[in-house]
């Protein structure tokens, strides 16, 4: 048995939208039938663009939501049926630094969390003085929470996620309010348990995290699965063909379907570029190198202003454009 | 679970700190939530100046409006008046701890973000909001002390208590009642988002309808039926006939026989009310959503 | 105003809290003195309109409840949704946005006064527009004293962090303290002081002498004087005094914090 056993897990939520007494009722499909394992020792990425369902599925795991249709498994106890035993199991960091009592220490917040998970008391001081230190707090124990910066709000909110060393631990974005110091950082943590068997469950839309982090990574996308596997293997997949990264300025959507009907070009995305005014364009393409003087040659006859042209080792944006046909960044 | 060392060295720990005892869990639950609502409240000086300071107000508030139809010479009975208002008021400011105190209490975790970390907690919700009950009653006699010590010392009388033993029963109904009522309520903020608004009108028709401020006598007869029908009407008769030995709606026996059942009866519906409707948070999602 | 149109529930219950407030205080008035009770109130007050008395005190106590709590709920609501800083990030005069806030409000105190005063006149008395008129610009000139006032409220708030339970202590001190249900005249010396310098405490002597003692602007023409300088110089102070807390907020760093 793993720790974490998915199957076929789906929500479906109601919704009211239109005018005032001419309301429709709308089903908005969340997360469509998802099946998975997470086994111990496994850190397993999910990865998606913002509204792909990972939080609705995260919450689904943790019995924030109840499931529309089939369940989930952690520890062995069903999330849709046995909620209790499922939360004495979890440890889970949601997003946002707001999931703290701000007029609580830093202390006092992780006591009150650790009674709540039915921690010994004799235990808990232990416990809480070894995460205080871990993620080095340990000085600033006794200050109020709102005085907390938000880094450490966000370690704070890490270490109670930790007070029950929980054998699944689900974490939702967990570096995304982080300077990149404390992001690296949050990652050792993250390597560190998942050293100790933990079994871990992570949601993000930072594929460089999901790349480095991940052993396994679902690419979730309109609640589905698209595709599961090593984050080695699915780039391996996309490495059939090459790709092209153009950065320019002055195109269009008209443009972007021009590219499409290229022989060669497999799939196209654009997103938005750092630059002002640009846009980034990635095109997977069989025989690349052949295809570029063409791709040029179309884009200069449609008065692109082209700034830079480079081939780049696929990453999992490539293989989530690869599966959607759309950029991760959309 | 696997069988590596690690997780058995996991497993061994979480049997080892984990209260297995229900007693000890709800204890350890209660003492959890009522320390956190109590070091939050301390630590917001504008509650604690804001509550010692209002309350005697609003009792002078009412007092001073009344005085307008009274006659310009004391008498007993004028005092008899003056008894009656001011335990009516008490009976206000507990009422309140069921609408904003407990009732507030899933909104005010709403408001600070808290509101999911509550719910993924393996604890019964309902000792949570009932410790933070806990840590309002305690503020609101300390008040309602505070108050009386104030009002008394001005008026330079004493106040009026003829059994306070069967007034402290008739008050332990009324807090079981409050309890049930505020798990309600505390459960309707998950569902509605007009809640002040609801929380007014049941305020204001509480102070209007159940005998509170003035006797049942006084309201006109079909309203009257409605008082008859609401339970804190006979939880405040029995404590104003205990304090001031003032007569019952029913006889005193049967009026003690009704208000134990119905105090018990709001405590497990709210109980039940609040979990359906908890159940239904999650299944549509809105657990966090304001 | 897009507030009340997405939560209509405040509004209904601004304009249900006059009668009940009102109905509350008589209730307890026929308690103690059975039929009596209008007798001496007829004594104290010198009018035996139970009801317009206690409607226009209502009403005026109603409308700075509802000009208080605007400001301070909205103010923390902001702080809480984190949408203050936004706000305060802005180019614009701090002065526009309070008193954007506060300008619905004219409206809600024109409902307020049209549901319970006008309707409370209309039944209980022969009809005199003029006076409606002349009590309802009153009540409109005491409004801006009252901005001033919620002006250093708002820098309060962002101080403080809890405006319902600052929004409770001053709707009990703007109800003890200006007659809301009661002439001033009952309360100790030094306590009417306090009254004194509270613009409604004007409002509601002005409004009563008007509706109810045939009086007219002209024939007030003091108290008149006092709540138009009331409403020059209060909005000034209190625009002055919130930006010193302003100031001392951006230093202590308040507008993130809730």
């Amino acid at each position: 048995m793993n720790p974490v056993e998915v199957r076929s897990l789906s929500k479906i939520f109601q919704t009211r939208e239109g005018r005032l007494f001419r309301k429709v009722s709308k089903a908005v499909v969340a997360v469509d039938d998802i099946s998975f394992d997470v086994s111990e020792g496994e850190v397993f990425g999910l990865l998606g663009p913002n509204g792909a369902g990972k939080t609705t599925a995260v919450k689904m795991l943790c019995t924030l939501i109840t499931p529309t249709s089939g369940d989930a498994f952690i520890n062995g106890y069903s999330v849709a049926r046995d909620q209790q035993k499922v939360r004495e199991f979890l440890g889970v960091m949601l997003t946002g630094e707001r999931t703290l009592y701000w007029k609580l220490t830093g202390r006092e917040n992780l006591e009150y969390f650790a009674a709540l998970y039915h921690l010994d008391s004799s235990y808990w001081k232990e416990r809480i003085d070894e995460l205080l230190e871990k993620v080095g707090l340990a000085d600033r124990e006794g200050t109020l929470v709102e005085n907390y910066s938000t880094g450490m709000r966000i370690r704070l909110s890490f270490a109670k996620a930790l007070l029950n060393d929980a054998p699944v631990l689900l974490f939702d974005e967990p570096t995304a309010s982080l300077d990149p110091q404390s992001a690296r950082l949050m990652r050792e943590y993250i390597r560190e348990l998942k050293r100790e068997k933990h079994a871990i469950i992570l949601t993000t839309h930072n594929m460089e995290e999901a790349d480095t982090l991940s052993d396994r990574v679902a690419i979730i996308d309109h609640g589905k699965i698209v595709k599961l596997s090593t984050p080695a293997d699915l780039k391996e997949k996309v490495k059939r063909n090459e790709v092209i990264e153009i950065q320019a300025r002055k195109f269009s959507d008209q443009i972007l379907i021009g590219l499409q009907s290229f022989s060669e070009v497999s799939k196209v995305a654009m997103a938005a570029s750092d630059a002002a005014d640009e846009v980034s364009i990635r095109i997977h393409a069989e025989k690349g190198k052949e295809a570029l003087p063409r791709i040029l040659e179309f884009l200069v006859r449609k008065q692109v202003s082209v700034t830079k042209v480079s081939f780049i080792e696929p990453t999992l944006e490539d293989v989530f454009i690869a599966e959607t046909g759309r950029s991760l960044r959309d | 679970m696997g069988s590596s060392n690690v997780s058995r060295k996991r497993l061994a720990l979480q049997v080892n700190s984990q209260n297995t005892n229900s007693l000890t869990k709800i204890g350890g639950e209660f003492k959890a939530a009522f320390l956190k609502d109590l070091r939050s409240y301390v630590r917001y000086p504008a509650w604690l100046l804001g509550e010692f300071i209002s309350t005697p107000l609003w009792f002078f508030f009412f007092a001073l409006g009344v005085t307008l139809f009274s006659p310009t010479n004391l008498k007993k009975s004028t005092l008899d008046s003056f008894n009656f208002f001011y335990f009516g008021f008490i009976f206000i400011i507990l009422f309140s701890t069921a609408v904003w105190g407990i009732g507030q209490s899933i909104r005010n975790e709403q408001q600070a973000g808290t509101l999911e970390q509550f719910f993924l907690a393996p604890v019964n919700r309902v000792t949570l909001i009932v410790g933070r009950w806990a840590r309002v009653f305690l503020t609101d006699v300390l008040i309602i002390g505070y108050t009386t010590v104030i009002v008394y010392t001005l008026g330079n009388e004493r106040p009026a208590m003829h059994n306070p033993s069967l007034f402290l029963f008739s008050l332990g109904l009324y807090e079981i009642g409050l309890i049930g009522f505020g798990l309600f309520f505390a459960g309707l903020t998950m569902r509605i988002k007009s809640y002040n608004t609801l929380s007014n009108m049941v305020f204001f028709g509480y102070m209007i309808l159940t005998g509170a401020l003035f006797p049942v006598d006084v309201i006109p007869i079909p309203f009257r039926y409605i008082s008859l029908a609401i339970p804190f009407t006979y939880f405040i008769d029995l404590m104003r006939n205990a304090a001031l030995s003032t007569s019952t709606i029913l006889p005193a026996s049967i009026e003690y026989l009704t208000a134990t059942i119905l105090a018990f009866s709001m405590l497990l519906i709210g109980f039940v009310a609040f979990n359906k409707i908890e159940e239904q948070a999650r299944v549509k999602g809105t657990i966090s959503a304001m | 105003m897009k507030h009340y149109a997405r939560k209509p529930g405040s509004f209904v219950i601004y304009l249900a809290l006059p009668f009940m407030f009102t109905l509350l205080i008589f209730g307890m008035g026929r308690f103690v003195s059975g039929g009596n009770a209008a007798t001496y109130f007829a004594a104290r007050t010198g009018t035996a309109n139970i009801l317009v008395y206690e409607m226009i005190g209502s009403a005026v106590w109603m409308t700075s409840w509802v000009v208080v709590e605007d400001v301070g709920v909205s103010l923390r609501n902001e702080q809480i949704s984190g949408t203050l800083e936004q706000n305060f990030l802005a180019p614009i005069d701090r002065a526009t946005l309070l008193v954007g806030m506060s300008l619905a409000d004219i409206v809600i105190t024109t409902v307020i006064f049209l549901i319970s005063v006008g309707v409370a006149v209309i039944v209980t008395m022969p009809a005199d527009f003029a006076g409606l008129l002349q009590a309802y610009l009153v009540l409109l000139v005491g409004l801006f004293p009252l901005f001033g006032v919620c002006f250093v409220f708002s820098g309060i708030i962002i101080r403080f962090k809890e405006p319902y339970v600052f929004v409770q202590i001053v709707n009990v001190l703007f109800a003890v303290l200006t007659g809301t249900y009661y002439p001033v005249a009952l309360l100790p010396l030094w306590v009417q002081f306090l009254s004194g310098l509270l613009p409604q405490t004007y409002v509601i002597e002005d409004m009563r002498q008007i509706i109810l003692a045939n009086q007219n602007l002209v024939s007030l023409y003091g108290n008149i004087f006092v709540l138009v300088a009331l409403a020059l110089t209060y909005p000034t102070v209190g625009y002055g005094i919130f930006k010193r807390i302003e100031k001392k907020a951006g230093v202590t760093g308040e507008f993130s914090k809730y």
